[in-house]
């Protein structure tokens, strides 16, 4: 349970900063960063780039903080799984890509580095999108009745 | 009751992201990228379609680059051309920038970024990391060259005092997440192929129609 508690914290700061650094800084730099992955139609683009870093802001927040953990949880693990096919298919397609600007120009991953790391948290987040009740230090305990915490432990 | 007080905590949770992000938000403008000393500027800067180079005066294809933007400046009246340094090779790049920014000081930052590049075999290896013990022969026979006022040159380089201009044209080309040389943005955008005439001639038509 510790695990989860610490999982869940390490995966919402995650998304919190990636978040919060994109919205930051001027719409053109993350406008860029989904251009490069040439996956979006150009009339689309800046829609994406508006939208995108708040739901990581707001959703990776609410699980550092444990509001609506399980459905948050959830969604920070869709986010994973589309962020993991648009990098596999521009490592597929060996587009000219040297970083993933996952996180603005603050922090550097290359291409494989940012599909193994999208795969943790991926599975992290599904973990944790599957705990029952509510993990210890989160908002949700806080506001609801203590419940039995269950954890997957495996198949 | 209960379900009232946790959407009220969750919206009073967005509230305060709202907040924050708010706060602390850099201006949205991609003026920005705009801003920097006149004398590294071209073009029309009421123009539609905005084109920064990051560029290092070591590099050959940056070299290359330079009479393509030249005709891409003479052929669309449109276009604004900003320069942005970003040392590659280490120290001696970073003086070769101070050394252009020096002479822009004196209105000469174009012809003396030509010599640059076009000597840049010559320069480079005989500059001293320290402009403070030796700026090194090439740069002052450039800056003579470049008809500069030489005592003027030499001073600006050796008090350093355009380190910081350098350095931040350098750490804005990293939050654009510029990896080599010679990188262009047009109207924010990476460009991703290659940087010759006809790629950029057709992007710039590109950014054009969709500006209309």
């Amino acid at each position: 349970m510790g695990a989860a508690v610490v999982l869940r914290i390490l995966l919402g700061s995650v998304f919190t900063y990636a978040g919060f650094y994109k919205l930051i800084r001027p719409a053109e730099y993350f406008q860029m960063v989904v251009d490069m992955y040439q996956v979006a139609p150009d009339g689309l683009v800046p829609m994406i780039a508006a939208v995108m870093p708040w739901v990581e802001f707001v959703f990776g927040f609410y699980l550092l903080v444990g509001y609506a953990s399980r459905a948050s949880a959830r969604v920070v693990a869709s986010l994973c799984g589309l962020f993991l096919a648009i990098l596999v298919q521009a490592y597929v397609r060996k587009l000219p890509i040297d970083q993933c600007g996952c996180f603005g120009g603050s922090f550097h991953l290359t291409l494989p580095q940012s599909i193994l790391f999208d795969n943790v948290m991926l599975l992290v987040a599904m973990g944790l999108s599957m705990v029952k009740g509510h993990l210890p230090f989160s908002l949700d305990r806080t506001l609801a009745p203590a419940l039995p915490v269950s954890v997957p432990t495996g198949p | 009751m209960k379900i009232n007080r946790f959407v009220a905590v969750g919206a009073g949770l967005l509230l305060l992201q709202v907040i924050l992000v708010a706060s602390v938000r850099y201006s949205r403008s991609s003026l920005t990228l705009l801003k920097d000393e006149p004398w590294k500027v071209a073009g029309n800067p009421h123009g539609k379609v905005y084109l920064v180079e990051f560029s290092d005066f070591v590099c050959p294809h940056c070299y290359d680059l330079q009479p393509v933007l030249k005709r891409l400046i003479t052929e669309f009246p449109q276009l604004y051309v900003i320069f942005k340094h970003y040392p590659v090779m280490g120290d001696r790049s970073e003086i070769g920038a101070e050394a252009a920014e020096c002479a822009g000081d004196q209105g000469k930052f174009w012809e003396y970024s030509d010599l640059l590049y076009e000597n840049r075999g010559k320069w480079y290896s005989q500059v001293d990391k320290d402009p403070h013990r030796n700026i090194g022969p090439p740069l002052l026979q450039l800056a003579e060259e470049a008809g500069l006022e030489t005592e003027t040159f030499k001073n600006c380089l050796k008090s350093r005092a355009k380190t910081s201009v350098v350095r931040g044209n350098a750490e804005e080309g990293k939050q654009w997440l510029v990896e080599g040389t010679p990188t262009v943005l047009l109207n924010g955008r990476k460009i991703m192929r290659k940087k010759d005439y006809d790629a950029l001639r057709h992007e710039i038509e590109m950014a054009l129609a969709k500006s209309q």
